[in-house]
């Protein structure tokens, strides 16, 4: 072994050098990615949870910390109770009608060969559209007098309103604009879900008995289709508690607060009044909304794991 | 001169020792196998020599240069791979002159679109050219090189990475199973190709395989290693005879060498089985030996002549030119395999009562530990106890 | 086919078609109101075609009203910027954490998981400040610098670059590469096909956004598109609607069209953001 010691000592110094240089060239390579991640995702996200405990305005001199007094303050403010409310409703709203809206198209498309690809593509036509710009569309559709929706109600003898003018409407109606801005966004994930189901499981389903399609559905396509079902649901979960673009262009969290939500009230607190810390103590709030909905899924995945 | 000295190199991975003090000296224009089962650190030790890995002690040089500090690729060495690792998107031409890309042109001149308006460019390029053209000739392969590799057979890739490790003049070949994922007989028809190759280009080759029949074919030297240990490095003919170690013996030869244990009974004989065999060990009387016989040095004949082993035929294989039968020992748990002409493949019936004879020169002796106990002298004389 | 075959045949096509016209109708409504005078449109009619051909004074509108070319030079220009920084700054560090031992990887890769769970919404006031504080506010530079990292891009490049097998990073380092030539010559060409999927990602979803232009841009020079059109929208105060229409058709056409034509492309790009939470 004593022999050993003369080339390990050689290695101390080339081979540490060596060593070294790669690892040197390694951190050039992740060096900006990572100083970027700090400068602009991980600093400024700690940053925000540090601002919240701040009176800090924007543009102030000077900034006090008020402990958890913001949020204090969020919780004991109507606007912001409703705020939150809203965007619960919205989620309440938009989530299962989306999730089971495009579960139900992904079967019907599925289910036969022909003009699959047809249907597939104009589900998900909305979903590549700039949605401010449909938003300014669907503005145009729900006008009061010569709008598509109230002249189609019409001919059916109905009264329409003016929906996104209406306090006890208007989240309803940009509920109705989300669906139909994600509807295909969930059918492609769920046709990918269905594909990935073997289709020996519905031949073996039918030898043991399981023919009618409400059978097949409830032993085959269902369970098969649980761990893609949490997915989507937690993804359009996130997806709708940003809810943001279409109350910014349309309603402005009006009439009457009735379609304030989370980021619009952030946006207004932080950009119209300056309420930075204020605004921040928002922020957290919708972080930890998204969090929980995250901390779900991966819950949810490692138990998929133990069980597989 | 390009000889490659590997000096007690070890390697160990987070829990894995991969290679224990491995020694192994190549001469210059040497074609060297290294030959071990699948896992035995043969494909890191290769990898050490290129730069690719860095040992955890020892040292390796390349043409008398210690070249611990030095990078792959100023090592100045070739590799060909076993998934030949083309670069999947380039064209075999574009494979083959990477290499002399980026070693001849500066930045500036390697630039796309740009470099060749850079000064001395054009020059370059047409000297890298000339090159490629040249190793594309003598590989046969010039009509490919405006393929991409998916459109190419095994035999053509195969080629196409030889070509990109040929044009650049390296000192060292380094080779890892390059013909494991070929058919049978393109593997026979590429071994031919490799061999003769390394003659005309005069390289130093070391070639890496689990094939003892390719290193056996190929190679000036043959180094077999097991479990990160060399075990014997020497050239395929005295590797076959006179091989140092039972695992190294087992591992060359095909079929694999019968393997009977036995004790040392006086100065000239050994106990095996029922029987005394004439062979002189260098070993005190009592020492517990194994015998190490190849199929060849067996012969099987009658059940009741002066036979070694006794036993029942098993099994006859019948290769056409010779037969190998396998005859079931009592005292043995792998039947010992004898060969004969195949004339005689018929004789044999299966279950029948058989004799196996057995040429006392050509036994192998070694320890209990595997190690090779030099025979004294034998005589070609046996006794059999009823 | 069995009659229930045919009966449920009938059944998902009255269903699906249904649906698609739902989906369709806003397009085809916008379409046809950029065609129609104002005085078609007020006057309350069902018909897709106008009476009287109004396009060209429609679309004319668009572009002289507003300076919409200038909205879709923007959107362009910072959209091209922003996948281009991103793939300058993602690809090196994903090809460092799939291919390179060093320390600190396993540090960098935990910390690109943490940045995966944080919405693009959280960041934004500190961004603010800080491009308030460096005189930025307004300039294509706040556009752009907010996502030259994408923690995204870095994950899904580790993961394809970890598909990759080593031996052609060896091959290459043997054939005197460097690392940085071996990311640009040798992964970037064989990661293509995801490269490709990312940058659809991330055009769709930069060219779509309207939260962050909205806080940090206020002159009409530097607007992107879904800027542009909210613009032009609070200007006509919802009056008049032709042009409108035909601003809104010309904003949303570039990615339509890029859909239609490479719809397999565009549905793996895009439905990746599920992966991002
Ligand atoms: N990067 C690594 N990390 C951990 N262990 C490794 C690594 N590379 C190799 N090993 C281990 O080192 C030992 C030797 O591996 P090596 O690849 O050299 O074997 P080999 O002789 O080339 O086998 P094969 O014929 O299958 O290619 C094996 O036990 C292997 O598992
Ligand atoms: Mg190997």
């Amino acid at each position: 072994m004593a022999e050993a010691l003369a080339p390990g000592r050689l290695l101390d110094t080339a081979q540490r050098r060596r060593r070294r240089a790669e690892t040197w060239a390694a951190w050039g390579l992740a060096g900006p990615a990572t100083f970027l991640l700090f400068l602009l995702l991980l600093g400024p996200t700690v940053a925000v949870v540090v601002l919240s405990a701040t009176d800090w305005q924007l543009g102030a001199k000077t900034l006090r910390f008020v402990g958890l007094g913001n949020y204090a303050e969020l919780f004991a403010d109507r606007v912001f109770r409703q705020s939150l409310g809203n965007t619960l409703l919205y989620v309440a709203i938009t989530v299962p009608a989306s999730v089971g809206l495009g579960l139900g198209a992904a079967m019907l498309i599925e289910a036969r060969t022909s003009l699959q690809a047809f249907y597939r593509t104009v589900y998900f036509l909305p979903v590549t559209a700039t949605l401010i710009a449909m938003a300014v569309v669907w503005e145009f559709l729900f006008h009061p007098n010569v709008g598509l929706v109230n002249l189609l109600l019409a001919l059916v003898g109905i009264a329409g309103t003016h929906w996104l003018n209406n306090p006890a409407t208007a989240l309803y109606a940009l509920c109705a604009i989300g669906i139909w801005q994600s509807l295909g966004f969930t059918t492609v994930l769920f046709l990918a879900g269905l594909k990935s189901v073997p289709h020996d499981l519905y031949d073996a389903a039918a030898v043991d008995g399981a023919d009618t399609a409400w059978e097949r559905f409830r032993r085959v396509t269902w369970p098969m289709l649980g761990p893609t079902l949490m997915f989507v649901l937690v993804i359009m979960g996130i997806r709708s508690f940003q809810v943001f673009d279409t109350v910014a262009v349309l309603t402005a969290g009006g009439p009457a607060k009735s379609t304030e939500v989370l980021l619009y009230t952030m946006y207004t607190e932080s950009f119209h009044y300056f309420r930075t810390g204020y605004g921040s103590a928002i922020t957290v709030v919708f972080l930890l909304f998204v969090l929980t909905l995250t901390l779900i899924q991966v819950r949810f995945l490692d138990r998929r794991v133990h069980y597989a | 001169m390009s000889e490659v000295v590997i000096d007690r190199v070890s390697k160990s991975f987070a829990d894995v020792r991969a290679l224990r003090g491995v020694s192994l000296g190549v001469r210059d224009g040497e074609f060297m196998t290294l030959l071990g089962p699948s896992g035995c650190g043969k494909s890191t030790l290769l990898r050490i020599v290129a730069g690719l890995e860095a040992q955890t002690a020892g040292s390796v040089s390349i043409g008398g240069e210690n070249v611990d500090h030095r990078v792959p690729k100023e090592r100045d060495v070739a590799m060909v791979f076993q998934s030949y690792a083309l670069y999947p998107y380039m064209t075999v031409y574009e494979n083959m002159a990477l290499p002399l890309v980026m070693r001849r042109m500066t930045p500036a001149q390697r630039l796309p679109l740009v470099g060749r308006f850079v000064r001395g460019s054009a020059a370059l390029r047409r000297g890298i050219d000339a090159n490629v053209r040249e190793v594309a000739a003598s590989l046969a392969i010039e009509t490919l090189l405006a393929r991409k590799p998916a459109q190419l057979s095994g035999g053509q890739r195969q080629r196409a990475a030889l070509g990109r490790a040929m044009v650049r003049h390296p000192k060292v070949f380094l080779m890892d199973e390059p013909l494991s994922n070929l058919d049978a007989k393109l593997r026979t028809q590429m071994r031919t190709e490799l061999a003769d190759l390394h003659r005309r280009l005069g390289a130093t080759f070391i070639y890496v395989t689990h094939d003892q029949s390719e290193a056996m074919t190929m190679s000036d030297r043959v180094a077999v290693m097991m479990d990160g240990e060399l075990l014997q490095v020497a050239t395929p003919t005295s590797l076959y005879n006179d091989p140092s170690d039972l695992r190294v013996a087992e591992f060359v030869g095909s079929p694999k060498i019968n393997v009977v244990p036995g004790v040392v009974a006086s100065e000239r004989t050994v106990r095996a089985l029922d029987g005394l065999v004439a062979v002189a060990a260098e070993a005190p009387v009592g020492t517990r030996v194994r015998l190490g016989i190849r199929s060849e040095s067996l012969t099987p004949e009658g059940a009741d002549g002066a036979a070694t082993f006794r036993g029942r035929t098993r099994h006859v294989e019948n290769l056409g030119s010779d037969c190998y039968v396998h005859v079931a020992v009592d005292g043995l748990d792998v039947p010992i395999v004898a060969r004969a002409d195949g004339r005689r493949a018929d004789e044999f019936g299966i279950g029948s009562a058989i004799g196996v004879a057995c040429d006392p020169d050509r036994i192998l002796l070694f320890d209990d530990a595997g190690k090779r106990i030099p025979a004294r002298s034998a005589v070609a004389r046996l006794r059999s106890h009823g | 086919m069995s009659r229930p075959g045919v009966a449920f045949g009938v059944f998902r096509h009255v269903v699906l078609l249904a649906g698609a016209a739902v989906m369709l109708a806003p397009f085809v409504w916008m379409v046809a109101t950029s065609f129609k005078p104002p005085h078609e449109i007020f006057a309350g009619e069902l018909t897709l075609l106008p009476r009287q051909w109004h396009a060209v004074e429609n679309y004319g509108q668009a572009f002289t009203k507003v300076p919409m070319l200038r909205y879709l030079a923007n959107g362009v220009f910072v959209t091209a910027a922003i996948f281009a920084l991103q793939i300058l700054v993602a690809v090196p560090c994903a090809y460092a954490l799939a291919k390179l031992e060093f320390r600190g990887r396993e540090t960098i890769f935990t910390l690109t998981l943490f940045g995966l769970l944080i919405p693009a919404h959280v960041p934004a006031i500190p961004l603010y400040v800080m491009l308030w504080k460096a005189g930025l506010l307004n300039t294509y530079a706040a556009l752009v610098i907010p996502f030259v990292i994408s923690v995204f891009g870095i994950f899904l490049m580790r993961q394809f670059f970890k598909s990759i097998p080593d031996e052609l990073i060896h091959a290459a380092r043997l054939d005197g590469l460097s690392e940085f030539a071996i990311v640009w010559r040798i992964m970037v060409p064989a990661a293509m096909p995801a490269l490709v999927s990312f940058g659809i990602f991330s055009v769709v979803a930069h060219w779509n956004d309207y939260f962050w232009p909205l806080l940090v841009i206020n002159s009409r020079e530097l607007a992107p598109p879904p800027l542009g059109v909210a613009y032009f929208r609070n200007e006509e105060a919802g009056h008049d609607f032709g042009p409108l229409m035909a601003g809104a058709v010309i904003v949303t056409a570039p990615l339509v069209v890029a859909f239609l034509l490479a719809q397999r492309r565009f549905i793996e790009g895009m439905t990746m953001t599920g992966l991002k939470s």
